[in-house]
């Protein structure tokens, strides 16, 4: 006998319909069991923006991914990460709504970032706290050393791996890490490179050329602990512990930031 | 997971696996493998890239194969029971698998490996869920002329399942691939993770053997 009539024979014992039946059942216990382990959705799109090609991600609960794209390899393993974490669905508007709010952000509307952050994809309770203070006590106009940011987080010791929380971001621009330089006021690095560092920060208020390597002198530092803002070198200044210090663009945003000018370098 | 061998020659030609005779054929860019995960294409039109596309969502991978996975459940298993909980056991495993299938990847021989490594296992678990089939003895049987031509196709299915489930797990599996889901030689191996050279053995000596056994 032919191995294809024998096979036949089989072949008519579900009929179609039948096939269908014990589909429909099936598939009501499959959508019970995959309920239990689906993974959460987010809408993902590419978007063409003033800070370069971002590939954005949102979830119910807000933006949970602001990637600067580097090329087609960087975009594919980028999705590839993100698919252990979430259904992805193409949505290009939701893309083009982020483009938007970033593009008015940058020209100097200080509320266009609407949506909510959704943290989901940040590793670890450190990294986490981290990004949380930094949204909290960081606001625009104003940057802090990593040094601060991490005494902000409960760690003065750990400015590394503050630097290290900061670089996987996975939400650059809502989650303000350009906010962040070195201890004596340079710049420091940036994950989406400097370039995209000083365009932020030129948005915030901060006079910065496109080689500069410092916040600006007129910057005044501010401090905490003491309450007070000082010009760049004032002696009062000095007594504040550096792991407090934070720099505003301009002494208006100091004040609104809740200190005072300090009485002995006056800085307006 | 296409090869050569599982086309006939003119097929080649048209999927552009061989160069037609005297074609020039195109200088080939040499890219590491790592990168052949496709970049996802809708997305890529605004960068310039060409062929994206996000991988399928999941939903609509199920609606395109549910059918054929179910169909071969039935028919490699017998019993619509069994069937419909190696159904739901096969899609789940896929779906929790289904961030590391890259992107361009086929999902046919990848969704047919699970479905068959989940048979092989109730292979194995046999002794607890087998259910016992009688089949009347030729001499006990009243006689095919008394049968329905239905009846008698049942009766030879069960027997060449019995068959079938007797055979080395390998054969068994290339050969449900071969005749159930119609696959490639080529497509067997990247589902059993062999050769398409293997995977031919393995069905050719699973097809002798049900035919000396008929």
């Amino acid at each position: 006998m032919k191995i294809d009539t024998l096979v036949d024979s089989m072949a008519d014992e579900f009929s179609d319909a039948m096939v269908e039946e014990i589909l429909r059942e099936a598939r009501g216990g499959f959508a019970r069991a995959l309920e239990r382990i689906r993974r959460p959705q987010a809408a993902l799109g590419v978007v063409k923006s003033v800070l370069g090609d971002l590939l954005v991600a949102l979830t119910a609960r807000g933006v949970v991914l602001n990637h600067y794209l580097r090329d087609g390899a960087d975009l594919a393993a980028t999705i590839a990460h993100l698919r252990q974490y979430f259904d992805l669905v193409e949505d290009r508007r939701a893309a083009q709504e982020i483009g938007e709010e970033v593009r008015r952000y940058v020209g100097g509307d200080a509320a266009a970032l609407r949506q909510p952050v959704d943290l989901a994809l940040v590793n670890g309770a450190f990294q986490r706290k981290v990004l949380t203070k930094l949204m909290a006590v960081v606001p625009r106009g104003a940057v802090i050393s990593y040094q601060a940011l991490g005494a902000a987080a409960g760690a003065p010791d750990a400015a590394r791996a503050v630097g290290n929380a900061l670089h996987h971001n996975p939400v650059p621009v809502y989650v303000p890490c350009h906010r962040v330089v070195a201890s004596g006021g340079a710049i420091g690095g940036y994950g989406g490179g400097l370039p995209r560092k000083l365009q932020l920060l030129r948005a915030e208020g901060f006079a910065l050329e496109d080689t500069a390597a410092a916040i600006p002198a007129e910057a005044v530092c501010g401090h905490h602990s003491t309450g007070i803002y000082c010009r760049r070198g004032c002696r009062a200044g000095a007594r504040a512990h550096r792991a407090r210090i934070m720099f505003f663009a301009s002494p208006a945003q100091a004040r609104r930031a809740g200190l005072r000018p300090c009485k002995l370098c006056r800085p307006g | 997971m296409r090869t050569i061998h599982d086309l006939k020659p003119e097929q080649n030609i048209r999927s552009g696996l061989v160069a037609a005779p005297g074609a020039i054929q195109p200088k080939q860019e040499f890219v590491p493998a790592a990168f052949h995960i496709r970049p996802p294409a809708g997305l890529l039109i605004d960068m310039g890239c060409e062929r994206p596309q996000l991988p399928l969502p999941f939903e609509e991978l199920m609606r395109r194969h549910e059918r054929e996975i179910m169909r071969f459940l039935l028919r490699a298993v017998g019993d619509r029971e069994d069937a419909a909980d190696l159904f739901q056991e096969t899609w789940l495993r896929a779906y929790r698998a289904y961030p590391r299938l890259a992107a361009g990847a086929g999902a046919r021989p990848w969704l047919y490996a699970i479905a068959v490594n989940l048979c092989r296992n109730r292979a194995r678990d046999g002794a607890r869920r087998r259910r016992v089939i009688a089949l009347p003895a030729p001499e006990e049987s009243d006689g095919k002329l008394n049968r329905s031509v239905g009846e008698n196709d049942a009766y030879a299915a069960i027997a060449l399942r019995q068959r079938i489930a007797a055979l080395p797990a390998r054969q068994r599996e290339a050969f449900y691939l071969r005749y159930f889901a119609g696959f490639g030689y080529g497509e067997i191996g990247a589902a059993l993770r062999c050769s398409a050279q293997a995977a031919r053995a393995n069905v050719s000596q699973a097809a002798r053997k049900l035919k000396a056994g008929g």
